[in-house]
């Protein structure tokens, strides 16, 4: 079935992530020594579609986070490559660093900390196309009024600063500079988890709306899995660093294979399912990225483990076309 | 069976005074709570449901006015009470943020060791821990003597809102005020949060008031919900009544707003416009200026909360009309 | 019960407002009579110190010497008010001086951390170690009197606290995700640090700088007075108490009118800084609102 968003055919490949691997090192006392690494992403291979909506979803210490500032080139990868466009960008500096940021954009969880306290609207909004594209002053109002304008904000917001702007006006700040460039990559990091349920709604029906428009690719960092399957065509869930499964967002809401995903969809607390769903509680805490469980990752939490989780990591199989999982119970004997 | 319930709030009416003006946070609010019950508040941002929580546990803000009302609990009236500067032993009050409601400089042996002690009036110090290992292990924190000792960095987001939790308890409340108290965790934390209080309910028998945004969360736990606005009840029912049949526009268009997981749809509804002014608050119904389905009376007349069917109530004029 | 309460919160909020206008005004009077002080004094010789009068010594108050007159017969008032030039001179320079050395500093070392930064902090610490009064009077001493001695020496025991204050904030708006924001823009580092960073890092230094123009001041009088300051007879308002001084038993007003001025001006600044801190800042005045129960 093809989803809202996407075109449902086969796309061309905007991006491509291989083998990407962050660690952050540890240093303690005087002379920072190092004494260890946090795995933050270990592994991980994804593709995202031009025009795709692509979803990674995890909890905090999935990695998640540190794999958007990869992308966005906020981290340069431990190991591991970036193809944009066929190209790999993980040492890209000067002009063709330039290049990359125009297409590649970024709306942040939190608009009040993403947005510089001290510059207007206007300024906000005009200060990416005023330095990559040479516009007439007059040219930059008009194109700055317009992008307003797509994000539904009026000429009277133009003077503003972000402190008087709600918290739904302001994220709509926020994407109004993020696709001022024409990107062909937003990536949205939790783009909607502080506003309130009634704004959230308006925000993800403009990002729908705006990438109907602009048929941009984006990619969704989130935790909430409720409001991925309204956005996206695929979704990717991590934990810990690796990637568990993944595949059509239909499939994965409809028949979720991996027991983490499983567990995640049913802790969704859903008013209109609350009869009906079968609840499985995740025990304990999720361990430390420091020092990781050897083998499958979810091992020493998941209900249905089994000898050969702990001593060996699950290869990918394909369940079906596009539909990857990373656990032992799948696993073609 | 005519029980007198546990928490009962009487026209409560709450401002805030700030430079130029007041807003009026909280208008003629009433409820109650029985013994053993779970009744959720749920609202957006600037709805007065956090500031009815703090209210209640006597823990306004300095520039909170309590304009009118009564909060009667156990049947004593706690405004009166704690004008007398009584300490309220048995409600207790949990925030958002686990990390921010300790100090960092304590280990969480020590904090619960003195609000048990000054609560509680124990003096002995084995007595003590003794207690706070209990409470340790009726909130299901792993490894009891190990937290004991632990400052509050060398724990996880979950485990520090198990000993928040645990410390609420240490003192044998009646009642927990529970402030968006997942609102910050990850989803499998929140559902393990969410189970141990309702363990706890079962356990203990617990009341509790609820404050949440999120009515998933508020249908999962709730025994009763109340719906918040503006700083008014917009509607007031059982959990399941709420969720299989709202009545007011408001509630049903939040209900709209949420995305859902086991249906594909092609456009979620929302609101449109923000949330009101509480500097001066609609003449009518307050949420007549976002309301689809808004009236020429709604705009003049502020809808009374009347009972619609049995305990499902509704400030609306859509449904007084249809009783005449 | 709850009217008062009421009233008692309104009665505070204003109160603030009011002193906030009241300090500002001190501080705009201060800098206009400095700027004009030497046009309008009524007496310009005895402002200067350039003449003596014997028969008019140790005069009280009067409506021709409302200052009284010192023990060299010179009019106080006068010498007062071309005073108020030498202290704005004073407070600017040190505080000028010590923001130049300060901010670069603190910047440099917050924004690109590593070695240099370690380097950079250490040698502020090492000013750091000693006791600023004591620093700048040994430095005053060592330099000898004279008004721009005396703003050098101020100045170098004032520094420190202004890179180590912009190294911290430095620091802190660097990881702010609005700076990720600008680097996703595509804005060069250059860029991100003078549009973004330094402006935003400055707020709560320049807020400071202000509150600290009262201090520079007090403790430029402080030297004067101890006499390791200006030269007489120029009119600086410590030196001029510390003329006072031995006459203070019969002669009250040669004392009493500079130390008053230094009082109200000190206290001025003071009062405008915390005004200034509560409103300069978007992001404190926000914390402020959210305090008072306005989520936003």
């Amino acid at each position: 079935m093809p989803s809202l968003l996407g075109g449902g055919e086969m796309k061309t490949e905007l991006m491509k992530i291989k083998d990407l691997k962050k660690y952050f090192p540890i240093k303690t006392g005087l002379f920072g020594k190092i004494v260890g690494y946090v795995k933050a992403v270990d592994h991980v291979t994804f593709h995202i579609g031009l025009g795709e909506v692509v979803s990674l979803v995890g909890e905090s210490g999935s990695g998640k986070t540190t794999i958007a500032k990869c992308l966005l080139l906020l981290e340069r990868p431990t190991y591991g490559q970036i193809l944009f466009n066929g190209y790999d960008i993980t040492q890209i500096r000067g002009k063709r660093l330039k290049d990359y940021r125009r297409n590649v954009q970024a709306v942040f969880q939190n608009p009040f900390l993403s947005l510089d306290p001290r510059m207007n609207v206007y300024d906000i909004v005009s200060e990416p196309v005023q330095y990559h594209m040479k516009l007439s002053k007059k040219e930059l109002y008009e194109y700055t009024s317009r992008l307003l304008e797509m994000v539904g904000l009026d000429q009277s917001f133009q003077a503003k600063f972000p402190h008087e702007l709600s918290g739904g006006q302001a994220q709509r700040v926020a994407i109004a500079r993020a696709i001022s460039l024409n990107p062909k990559l937003v990536v949205l990091d939790e783009p909607t988890s502080a506003l309130d349920v009634s704004i959230q709604a308006q925000i993800l029906n403009l990002l729908a709306e705006l990438k109907e428009k602009m048929n941009f690719s984006y990619l969704l960092i989130t935790h909430d899995l409720s409001i991925v399957r309204y956005i996206s065509d695929r979704v990717i869930v991590i934990y810990l660093g690796k990637i568990m499964e993944e595949g059509p967002s239909e499939y994965i809401f409809s028949e979720p294979l991996h027991p983490y995903t499983q567990i995640l969809l049913s802790s969704i607390p859903d008013p209109f399912t609350q009869e009906v769903r079968e609840k499985t509680i995740l025990r304990g805490e999720p361990p430390s990225p420091v020092n990781p469980p050897r083998a499958c990752r979810f091992h020493t939490r998941c209900p249905y483990v089994m000898d050969i989780c702990k001593e060996e990591d699950p290869a990918e199989t394909d369940y079906r076309a596009e539909h990857k999982v990373f656990c032992w119970l799948y696993a073609k004997k | 069976m005519n029980r007198q319930p546990l928490l009962q709030i009487e026209d409560l009416s709450i401002d805030y005074i700030i430079v130029g003006g007041s807003i009026k946070a909280v208008r003629n609010v009433s409820f109650s709570i029985n013994e053993g019950e779970v009744v959720c508040l749920v609202g957006e941002s600037g709805s007065g449901k956090s500031t009815i929580g703090l209210a209640v546990a006597g823990a306004l803000p300095e520039n909170a006015i309590i304009r009118s009302g009564k909060i009667i609990f156990q049947g004593k009236d706690l405004l009166y009470e704690k004008s007398k500067n009584k300490k309220i032993d048995n409600v207790m009050i949990v925030f958002q943020d686990p990390a921010a409601t300790l100090n960092p400089l304590f280990t969480v042996g020590e904090v619960i060791s003195d609000v048990i002690r000054s609560h509680l009036q124990i003096r002995d110090k084995g007595e003590i821990r003794e207690k706070a290992l209990e409470v340790f292990r009726m909130v299901e924190l792993p490894d009891p003597d190990r937290i004991f000792n632990s400052y509050p960095h060398e724990l996880s987001g979950g485990m520090l809102q198990r000993v928040v939790i645990a410390i609420s308890l240490s003192t044998n409340p009646k009642m927990l005020i529970a402030d968006e108290p997942t609102t910050m965790l990850d989803v499998t934390l929140q559902a393990q949060i969410l189970d141990l209080l309702l363990n706890l309910k079962k356990k203990l028998g617990l009341s509790m008031l609820f404050i949440t945004h999120n009515l998933g969360v508020a249908s999962e736990i709730g025994d009763r919900i109340i719906v918040m606005y503006g700083g008014e009840i917009v509607e007031e029912a059982s959990s399941k009544d709420l969720i299989n049949n709202p009545l007011h526009p408001y509630t049903k268009s939040l209900m709209e707003c949420i995305p859902r997981t086991h249906i594909k749809h092609s456009r979620l509804k929302h609101i449109p416009g923000t949330v009101p002014d509480l500097r001066n608050p609609l003449k009518g119904c307050i949420f007549s200026d976002r309301c689809s389905e808004v009236m020429d009376i709604c705009r003049v007349v502020k809808p009374l909360l009347k009972e619609y069917s049995k305990n499902h109530k509704v400030a609306c004029h859509l449904y007084s009309e249809e009783e005449k | 019960m709850i009217r008062f309460k009421e009233q008692r919160i309104i009665l505070s909020l204003i109160v603030k407002k009011r002193l906030s206008l009241i300090s500002l005004l001190i501080v705009l009077s201060f800098i206009v009579f400095g700027v004009s002080g030497p046009f309008i004094v009524p007496y310009p010789e005895d402002a200067w110190g350039l003449t003596y009068n014997v028969e008019k010594r140790f005069q009280p108050p009067s409506v021709e010497h409302p200052f009284g007159t010192d023990a060299l017969g010179r009019d106080v008032f006068s010498r007062v008010l071309l005073g108020s030039s030498f202290s704005l001179i004073i407070a600017i320079g040190v505080i000028g001086l010590a923001l130049a050395i300060g901010i670069p500093v603190g910047v440099v070392a917050g924004y690109y951390g590593g070695r240099i930064g370690t380097i950079l902090m250490r040698i502020t610490d090492m000013f750091l170690a000693f006791p600023p009064l004591l620093l700048a009077i040994v430095l005053a001493a060592t330099l000898g009197r004279g008004l721009l001695n005396l703003i050098v020496a101020l100045a170098i025991s004032w520094w420190p606290w202004y890179s180590r204050l912009v190294y911290v904030q430095t620091n802190t708006v660097k990881n702010m995700p609005y700076i990720d924001s600008a680097k996703i823009a595509g804005l060069p580092s250059y860029k991100i640090m003078t549009k973004h960073v330094i402006p935003n890092a400055l707020t709560p230094t320049l807020v400071q700088a202000a509150l600290d123009m009262g201090s520079a001041i007090l403790e430029a009088a402080g030297l004067s007075f101890i006499g390791v300051g200006v030269k007489p007879p120029t009119p600086e308002w410590g030196l001029l108490v510390s003329e006072g001084w031995q006459s203070i038993n019969y002669a009250w007003w040669i004392a009493f009118f500079p130390g008053l001025a230094i009082l109200i001006t000190v206290v001025g600044f003071n009062l405008l800084a915390d005004a200034l801190r509560e409103s300069a800042d978007p992001r404190i005045r926000r914390t402020v609102l959210m305090r008072l129960g306005i989520k936003q």
